[in-house]
C-alpha cells in the first residue's frame, strides 16, 4: 500500500555562523534554521505525509545547548506527524552524544513525543513500511554505515508488503564531490548504494550533501532546507525538502517542495574600468531590491579602480554590508590613481611638495609587491588630502 | 648702506671723537680703554636707539668726565643718498635727519624715516632696538655666540633674498604645508616620535584584539580537544572492558579446571600421608630391634678389649712400685747432706759475727773518750766567761748611749749656766768695816758673789740695800732654764749611777772591754761545738755500751758452738789489728760454707722431685688399672641384663627379619602413590593456579581502571548545556580571522601613512636644502678662505628658524661637526663668516653693500688664523661689504690693506 512522507536532512540547528562578525545577524541566520521546521511541518499537513524522515545532521553539533535542543524539540513537537532521524556526521551517536545526554531526553519527552532517533542499525516496522536505519555512532566512520543491509535475503521474512526504506547519511561512491562541504574527513562516512541487494529496498533518503539531488531513480539527498552555505555551483540546489511516496516494488514518486528564505548569492566581479563600479551597484541592486537583512553575498573582486572610484566603492561595500546579512568579500582591487587623478597630484606648479611627493609614491605604486600597494594607498590617503583641501 | 664717516661728543669717555670711515676697509686702533667699543656702540646706538628717552641705554651713554649731552653724528650712504643722522640722547634728546637732497626730518619723522632706511621696525626701544642688526655688530666677548639666531633674527629678510636669489621654486605653498600637517597628523596617530607603534592608537588596538582573539581561540580549542580526548578515552576504555571481559571469562574457565586438578591432587596427598605413617611406624620398629643388635654387639667388643688391655697394665704395676723406692732413699742422703752443710755454715757465720763486734768495741771506744776531752776544754771556756759577765754585771748601768745623753746635758748646763752669769750682777766685797749681809748670807771681804736675782745687801744694819740685776725678765727666765739644766743633769747621773761624766766615761770603756773578751770565749765554745757535745758523748756512751754487750752475746755464743781451729774464741779481747785480720778469715770462711749449703740444697731438692715423680706415676698407674677392672666387671652385668631383656639370639635374628619384611611392603605403597602425584604435576598446578589467580587480579585492577577512566570521561562529556564547545572553536577561530584582518588593514593604513609622511618629510629636507643653498654656499666661500679648498657649512631652516650650523671639513675624521663642539678660536671665525654670508646675502637689499663691525672679535686666534682671516675679511670687502674692524693690537692685521684709524 502506497505511503507518503517526507525526506528531509541537514537541519544542523545550532550551527554558530561563526563567519558572520555581527551578533545580531548571526542570531537571525541562526533563528532562520528554526523558522524552516514550521514550513516543513505547514508541508506534512499540506501533503499529507505520514511521517517525515531526517537523515541526519538534525543538529550542528554532538554538543548541542540546551537553548538549542529546547528550540527543536518544540519545533519537532509540532509537526503533528511521527518524525523519524538517524546521527549524522554532525550529530553522531557516540559518546557524549547529544542523543544520550539527560536534558534532551527530558525536552523531547515534555516536547516531542512524536520524535524517534534511530542509533541501532535494525529494521523498525511502522504501520505501512519498514525503515532500515543506518546511524553514524561517530563522526567519522570507516566502514560503510549500509553495509549491514548487503547480506541477500536477509531481511526477506521482515513485513514482505511494506515499501522498505534506508535511511542514511555519507557520501555516495560514484557521486563526483559527494562529500560534506568543508567539514567530513575524506574517506571516511562512504555509501555504496551500488552493493545493496538488487530490489531489495524501494528507497534510500539520504543525508549530508546539502543540495537537492538524485543519485538514482529510488535514491535522494533532500539537501538542507534552509541552505547555510554560499553555493558551490549551478547544480547545487538546497533549499528543499522532498515528498516522497512508496509502496514496495515499484518506483518511489519523488516532488520538491521548497522551503528556503534566506538568500545565499554568489557574484564575481572584474573592473575594467572605474565604470564597472556602476554596473556592479546596478546589479547587486537589481538583486537585493529594497530587502535588508534577508540575503547573504559572498562577493570576490578585482581589476583597477581609480582613487575616486576606488573611494566610492568603498562607500558602496559598506552599504551592501550593512543592508546584508553577510557580506562576504574577497577584494583583489588594484585602486591606483587614475591618470587624470595622477596629474592632478604630481603637475600642480603651486604646490610642489605635493607634486614632488606624488611622483615619487606613483614611481612605486606602478611596481609590484607590497611596497606598490602601501604606496598606492598612500596616493589614495593624499588625494583625499588634497582633494578634500 | 655705507657708513662714511661719524663725530661722537660728550659720549662717556669721549669728549670728542671724529672718524671718516673708508668705504671697504676700516681698521681702527687703540689701546685699551681709548674707547674702541664706545666707539662702535655709539654707532648702533645712533642708528637703532630713539633719541628721546630715560632708558639704561640712555644714562650709561652720559660721560662722568665730559660735561654736555651724549651726542652723535653719523654720515651714511643708501640708496644712493647722502644721510646725516644727528642724535643727542637722553629725556630731552632729539634726532635730526638729513640727506644730501631733501628736507632735514627730526624728532619722531627722523626716527621713523631712518627706521626705514635700515628696514626694521620704528620706535623700537630697549632690547629690541639693541638687538638691531646684531648680525652685523659682533660685540666684544660675543665673537663666539652661534651666529644662526642672528641669522633667524634677519629671517624675512634672508628669505625674501634666498627667494630672489633662486630658491622660489623651492619654497613649498601652504597648501603644502597644511598637506604636510595633515599627513604628520596621521602619522602621529598611530606612530610615536621613534617610529613604534603608539600606545592605544587603533593599530595597538587591533594588535591587543588579535592577542585576545589568539587567546580566546586557545581556550576553546583546548575544550573541544578536551572534548575529543574524553570521547577517544570513552570509547577506548569501553573497548578495554570488552576484551578484558573476553579475558576474564577465559581466565576463569582456565582457573575452575585447575581447580578441580588441585582437589584430585589433594586426595592423593592425604593418601600418600597415611602411607607415609605406615612406612614411617615399620621403618621405626625395624630400626628399634637393629639398634638392640647394635647395643649387644658392642658391649661384646668392648670386654674383649678391656680383657686385652688389663694383663700388660699389671706387669707394669710392679716394675714403678721398685724405682720408687730406690728414688726415696736418695732422697733421704740428700736431706743428711744438707743439714750437715747449714750447720758448718752457722759456726762460720758466728765468728765472723764475733770479730765484727770486737772491732765495734774498739771504734766506740776511741769516739768515747775524744768527747771526754773535748768536754774538759769546754769547762774551762764556760768558767771564764761567766766570770767575765759577772764583772760586766756588777758595773753602773751606763753604756755609750747614756755617755751621750750625760755629754749633752753637761754642755747644756754650762751654756745655760754662761748665760746666766752673763746678765748677772757681780757684787765683789774688797774691804768693809761691818758685816756684809748679801740675801741674808755674809759676804766676806774679797769674795767675789753673783747675783742672779734680786737680792738685799745690807751693810752693817744701818744700810740695807736692794740690789737687782739687769736683764729684766730675761735674766729670770735664764734663771729658771739654768735650774732645770742643774736638775736634769743631777737626774742623769743618779739614772746612770755615776757621780761626773768622767766617771762614766770610765766606765763605758771598762764594759766595752769585758764585752770583747766574753765574746771571744763564746766564740771558742761554738767551736767545740760545746751546745751539741752533751747529747754526742751521751750517743758514744751508748754505743760503746752496745758494743760491749753485742760483743759479750757473741762471746758466749760461741763458746757453745764448735770451733774451726785457729778461729777466734772468746777468751780474750784482741787488740784492733788482729781483730780485723780475724774478720778477713771469718769472711772467708763463711762464704766457703755458704757454697756448700747451696750445693747441698740443689743436690736435695732434685732428689726429693724425683721421688714425688715417681710416687705420682705409681699412683696414676694404679687409679686407671682400678678403673678397667671396675668397667669390665660393669659389662659384664649389663650384657646379661640385655640378653634376658631381649631375648636370646635366635629369638631376636626371627623378630628382626619379620620387620625388614614389613618395612619393604610399605615403601612399595609408598612409591606407588608418589607415582601418582608426580603424574598429576602438582607443583605445575599450583603454579598454574597462582598465575591464574595474578592475572585475574591483574585484570581486575585493569577492568577497575578502565571503569574509572570511562566514568571520568562520561562525566565529560555529560554537557551541562551552557555552550556547545564545537560552536565556540568556530566562533574563537573566526574573531581571530576578523582581528587578523582588521590589524592587516590598518597595519597597510598605517604603513602608507608612514610612507607618505617619510616622503612628504624627506621632500620638505630636501627642498629646505635648496633653499638655503646660496646662503650656505656663501658661509662656504669664508671659511674656505679660513680652513682650505673644500670645506663646507651646513645650516638648516626649519621652522622658520635657521638652526643646526655644522662645519663640515674634507679630510677630518667624524665629517661634520656641530657650532657647539668647536674651539673657541675656530668657533669665533667660523661666526665671523656666517656673519659675514648673512650680510652678503642680506647686503643686496641695502643698496648691495652693509657694514660689519667686529669689537675685538678675534681674541682667541693666533697668528696664523690672523693671516688667514684677514683674507676672509677682504674677501668680503671686495664682495661689497664696509668692514670695520677695532682692535688694540691693529698691527695684526697690517696685511688686511685697511685704513688705519688710531683712537686715543
Amino acid at each position: 500500500m502506497p505511503v507518503t512522507f517526507l525526506h528531509t536532512a541537514d537541519w544542523q540547528l545550532g550551527k554558530p555562523f561563526a563567519g558572520i562578525a555581527d551578533p545580531q545577524k548571526r542570531a537571525l541566520v541562526q533563528q532562520e534554521r528554526l523558522a524552516v521546521l514550521d514550513r516543513i511541518a505547514a508541508a506534512a499537513q499540506e501533503s499529507g505525509a505520514q511521517f517525515i524522515l531526517v537523515a541526519g545532521d538534525l543538529f550542528d553539533s554532538p554538543s548541542a545547548t540546551k537553548a538549542t535542543v529546547a528550540a527543536a524539540c518544540s519545533a519537532l513537537g509540532r509537526m503533528a506527524v511521527p518524525v523519524l532521524a538517524i546521527p549524522g556526521n554532525h550529530d553522531h551517536g557516540g559518546p557524549g552524544s547529544i542523543w544520550e545526554q539527560e536534558f534532551f531526553k527530558r525536552e523531547c519527552a515534555a516536547l516531542a513525543p512524536n520524535f524517534r532517533i534511530l542509533l541501532t542499525p535494525e529494521p523498525v516496522e511502522l504501520e505501512h513500511v519498514v525503515l532500515f536505519p543506518c546511524p553514524l555512532l561517530r563522526r567519522a566512520e570507516s566502514m560503510d554505515p549500509t553495509a549491514w543491509l548487503r547480506e541477500e535475503g536477509r531481511f526477506a521474512e521482515v513485513a514482505p508488503d511494506k515499501a522498505r526504506v534506508v535511511l542514511a547519511h555519507g557520501s555516495v561512491q560514484g557521486f563526483g564531490g559527494s562529500t560534506d562541504e568543508e567539514e567530513s574527513p575524506v574517506g571516511s562516512n562512504r555509501i555504496d548504494l551500488g552493493r545493496l541487494p538488487s530490489g531489495s529496498f524501494d528507497y534510500v533518503a539520504l543525508g549530508d550533501w546539502h543540495g537537492t539531488k538524485a543519485i538514482a531513480s529510488h535514491a535522494w539527498y533532500s539537501g538542507t532546507p534552509e541552505p547555510d552555505r554560499f553555493p558551490k555551483g549551478e547544480a547545487n540546489e538546497p533549499g528543499h525538502i522532498l515528498r516522497v511516496t512508496v509502496a514496495r516494488g515499484i518506483l518511489p514518486e519523488v516532488e520538491r517542495l521548497a522551503t528556503a528564505r534566506l538568500r545565499w548569492q554568489q557574484i564575481e566581479w572584474i573592473f575594467t574600468e572605474d565604470s564597472a563600479l556602476d554596473a556592479l551597484r546596478q546589479t547587486i541592486s537589481e538583486w537585493l531590491g529594497q530587502q535588508a537583512g534577508r540575503d547573504l553575498l559572498r562577493l570576490e573582486l578585482s581589476g583597477s579602480l581609480g582613487i575616486a572610484a576606488g573611494v566610492e566603492l568603498q562607500q558602496a561595500l559598506e552599504s551592501w554590508d550593512a543592508r546584508l546579512l553577510r557580506l562576504k568579500l574577497t577584494d583583489f582591487t588594484t585602486t591606483a590613481p587614475s591618470s587624470g587623478e595622477l596629474a592632478a597630484l604630481t603637475q600642480r606648479a603651486g604646490d610642489p611638495l605635493i607634486s614632488r611627493v606624488a611622483s615619487q609614491l606613483a614611481g612605486v605604486a606602478a611596481g609590484a609587491g607590497e611596497d606598490a600597494v602601501i604606496a598606492r594607498l598612500a596616493l589614495r590617503d593624499l588625494y583625499a588630502l588634497v582633494v578634500a583641501d | 648702506m655705507r657708513l662714511l664717516s661719524a663725530t661722537v661728543r660728550a659720549y662717556r669717555l669721549h669728549q670728542e671723537t671724529s672718524v671718516v670711515f673708508d668705504p671697504h676697509r676700516t681698521l681702527i686702533g687703540g689701546r685699551n680703554e681709548a674707547g674702541k667699543s664706545t666707539l662702535a656702540e655709539a654707532l648702533h646706538r645712533a642708528l637703532f636707539l630713539k633719541a628721546k628717552g630715560n632708558t639704561t641705554d640712555h644714562r650709561a651713554m652720559k660721560s662722568t668726565i665730559h660735561p654736555g649731552i651724549p651726542e652723535v653724528e653719523l654720515s651714511f650712504l643708501t640708496g644712493g643718498v647722502v644721510y646725516q643722522l644727528k642724535k643727542r640722547f637722553g629725556i630731552s634728546g632729539d634726532a635730526t635727519l638729513t640727506p644730501s637732497h631733501g628736507m632735514t626730518l627730526t624728532g619722531e619723522a627722523a626716527e621713523t624715516e631712518l627706521a626705514r632706511l635700515l628696514g626694521v621696525e620704528a620706535g623700537a626701544s630697549g632690547k629690541v632696538a639693541v638687538g638691531q642688526w646684531s648680525h652685523l655688530w659682533v660685540w666684544q666677548g660675543q665673537s663666539g655666540d652661534d651666529p644662526t639666531p642672528h641669522a633667524t633674527s634677519q629671517k624675512d629678510g634672508l628669505l625674501h633674498r634666498l627667494q630672489t636669489l633662486g630658491g622660489a621654486a623651492a619654497m613649498q605653498s601652504e597648501r603644502d604645508s597644511r598637506t604636510a600637517a595633515a599627513v604628520a597628523a596621521a602619522y602621529e596617530e598611530n606612530f610615536t616620535a621613534t617610529g613604534k607603534v603608539k600606545a592605544n592608537s587603533l593599530l595597538a588596538q587591533a594588535e591587543a584584539a588579535v592577542e585576545a582573539a589568539l587567546a580566546a581561540e586557545t581556550v576553546a580549542r583546548s575544550r573541544a580537544a578536551l572534548l575529543e580526548e574524553s570521547v577517544q578515552t570513552f570509547t577506548a576504555a569501553g573497548e578495554e572492558l570488552d576484551r578484558l571481559g573476553r579475558d576474564l571469562t577465559d581466565l576463569s574457565a582456565q582457573q575452575d579446571q585447575a581447580i578441580r586438578q588441585d582437589a584430585l591432587i589433594r586426595q592423593r596427598r592425604e593418601e600418600e600421608a597415611t602411607l607415609i605413617n605406615a612406612d614411617t611406624a615399620a621403618a621405626a620398629g625395624l630400626h628399634t630391634l637393629e639398634q638392640q643388635e647394635t647395643q649387644l654387639a658392642g658391649i661384646r667388643q668392648q670386654l674383649t678389649a678391656l680383657a686385652s688391655e688389663l694383663a700388660p697394665l699389671d706387669a707394669a704395676t710392679e716394675t714403678l712400685m721398685v724405682s720408687q723406692g730406690a728414688a726415696r732413699q736418695a732422697a733421704e742422703v740428700a736431706v743428711r747432706a744438707f743439714e750437715a752443710a747449714s750447720d758448718a755454715a752457722a759456726g762460720a757465720r758466728q765468728q765472723r759475727d764475733l770479730a765484727q763486734s770486737w772491732l765495734q768495741q774498739h771504734e766506740t771506744a776511741v769516739r768515747l773518750a775524744a768527747l771526754t776531752q773535748r768536754a774538759v776544754q769546754v769547762a774551762e771556756h764556760q768558767s771564764e766567761t761567766e766570770k767575765l759577765q759577772l764583772a760586766r754585771a756588777a758595773l753602773p748601768p751606763v753604756d755609750a748611749a747614756g755617755l751621750a745623753v750625760l755629754q749633752k746635758l753637761d754642755t747644756q748646763q754650762h751654756a745655760v749656766s754662761a748665760a746666766l752669769t752673763a746678765m748677772a750682777a757681780g757684787l765683789e766685797l774688797i774691804a768693809a768695816d761691818g758685816p756684809v749681809m748679801v740675801g741674808g748670807k755674809p759676804l766676806a771681804p774679797g769674795e767675789t758673789q753673783i747675783l742672779t736675782e734680786e737680792s738685799e745687801l745690807q751693810l752693817g744694819t744701818a744700810y740695807r740695800l736692794r740690789i737687782r740685776p739687769g736683764g729684766g725678765t730675761s735674766l729670770e727666765a735664764a734663771r729658771e732654764k739654768e735650774r732645770q739644766a742643774r736638775q736634769e743633769w743631777q737626774t742623769a747621773l743618779e739614772k746612770y749611777g755615776v757621780r761626773s761624766f768622767e766617771e762614766a766615761s770610765a766606765i763605758t770603756a771598762r764594759r766595752a772591754d769585758l764585752a770583747s773578751r766574753i765574746m771571744a770565749g763564746q766564740a771558742a765554745l761554738k767551736s767545740l761545738q760545746a751546745s751539741t757535745l752533751p747529747a754526742s758523748m751521751a750517743e758514744a756512751q751508748v754505743a760503746h755500751a752496745t758494743a760491749l754487750a753485742d760483743m759479750a752475746r757473741r762471746a758466749a755464743a760461741l763458746e757453745t758452738a764448735p770451733v774451726e781451729p785457729g778461729a777466734p774464741t772468746a777468751g780474750s779481747i784482741p787488740s784492733p789489728e788482729t781483730a780485723r785480720v780475724l774478720l778477713g778469715e771469718t769472711v772467708r770462711h763463711l762464704d766457703l760454707a755458704e757454697s756448700a749449703v747451696v750445693r747441698t740444697k740443689t743436690l736435695r731438692d732434685a732428689a726429693d722431685r724425683t721421688a714425688a715423680e715417681g710416687a705420682r706415676a705409681l699412683l696414676q698407674h694404679q687409679e686407671s688399672l682400678r678403673d678397667r677392672h671396675t668397667r669390665h666387671t660393669g659389662l659384664l652385668a649389663q650384657l646379661d641384663l640385655l640378653t634376658i631383656n631381649y631375648g636370646d639370639d635366635s629369638i631376636r635374628a626371627t623378630a628382626l627379619q619379620q620387620a625388614r619384611d614389613l618395612r619393604r611392603v610399605a615403601a612399595d605403597r609408598l612409591a606407588a602413590i608418589r607415582q601418582i602425584l608426580d603424574e598429576l604435576q602438582p607443583e605445575h598446578t599450583a603454579r598454574t593456579l597462582q598465575r591464574l589467580q595474578r592475572s585475574l587480579e591483574e585484570l581486575g585492577r585493569q577492568r577497575t581502571a578502565a571503569e574509572t577512566r570511562r566514568a571520568v570521561a562520561a562525566d565529560q562529556l555529560r554537557s551541562d548545556g551552557s555552550h556547545d564547545p564545537a560552536a565556540t572553536l568556530a566562533l574563537a577561530t573566526a574573531r581571530v580571522a576578523e582581528a587578523t584582518e582588521n590589524v592587516q588593514r590598518l597595519r597597510r593604513q598605517a604603513e602608507s601613512r608612514r610612507l607618505l609622511h617619510q616622503a612628504f618629510t624627506a621632500e620638505q629636507t630636501a627642498m629646505a636644502d635648496r633653499f638655503t643653498r646660496p646662503l650656505a654656499d656663501c658661509i662656504s666661500g669664508y671659511l674656505e678662505c679660513l680652513f682650505g679648498p673644500g670645506t663646507r657649512a651646513a645650516v638648516v631652516l626649519e621652522n622658520q628658524a635657521f638652526t643646526g650650523l655644522q662645519l663640515i671639513r674634507p679630510g677630518h675624521a667624524g665629517g661634520a661637526v656641530s657650532f657647539d663642539s668647536l674651539s673657541g678660536g675656530t668657533r669665533e671665525q667660523t661666526a665671523a663668516a656666517v656673519r659675514l654670508a648673512t650680510a652678503e646675502v642680506l647686503a643686496g637689499s641695502h643698496g648691495g653693500t652693509l657694514p660689519v663691525v667686529f669689537d675685538d672679535a678675534f681674541a682667541h686666534s693666533d697668528a696664523t688664523r690672523l693671516r688667514q682671516l684677514q683674507s676672509m675679511l677682504d674677501l668680503a670687502a671686495s664682495r661689497g661689504l664696509q668692514i670695520i674692524l677695532l682692535t688694540h693690537q691693529p698691527a695684526d692685521y697690517a696685511a688686511l690693506g685697511a685704513v688705519g684709524i688710531t683712537l686715543g
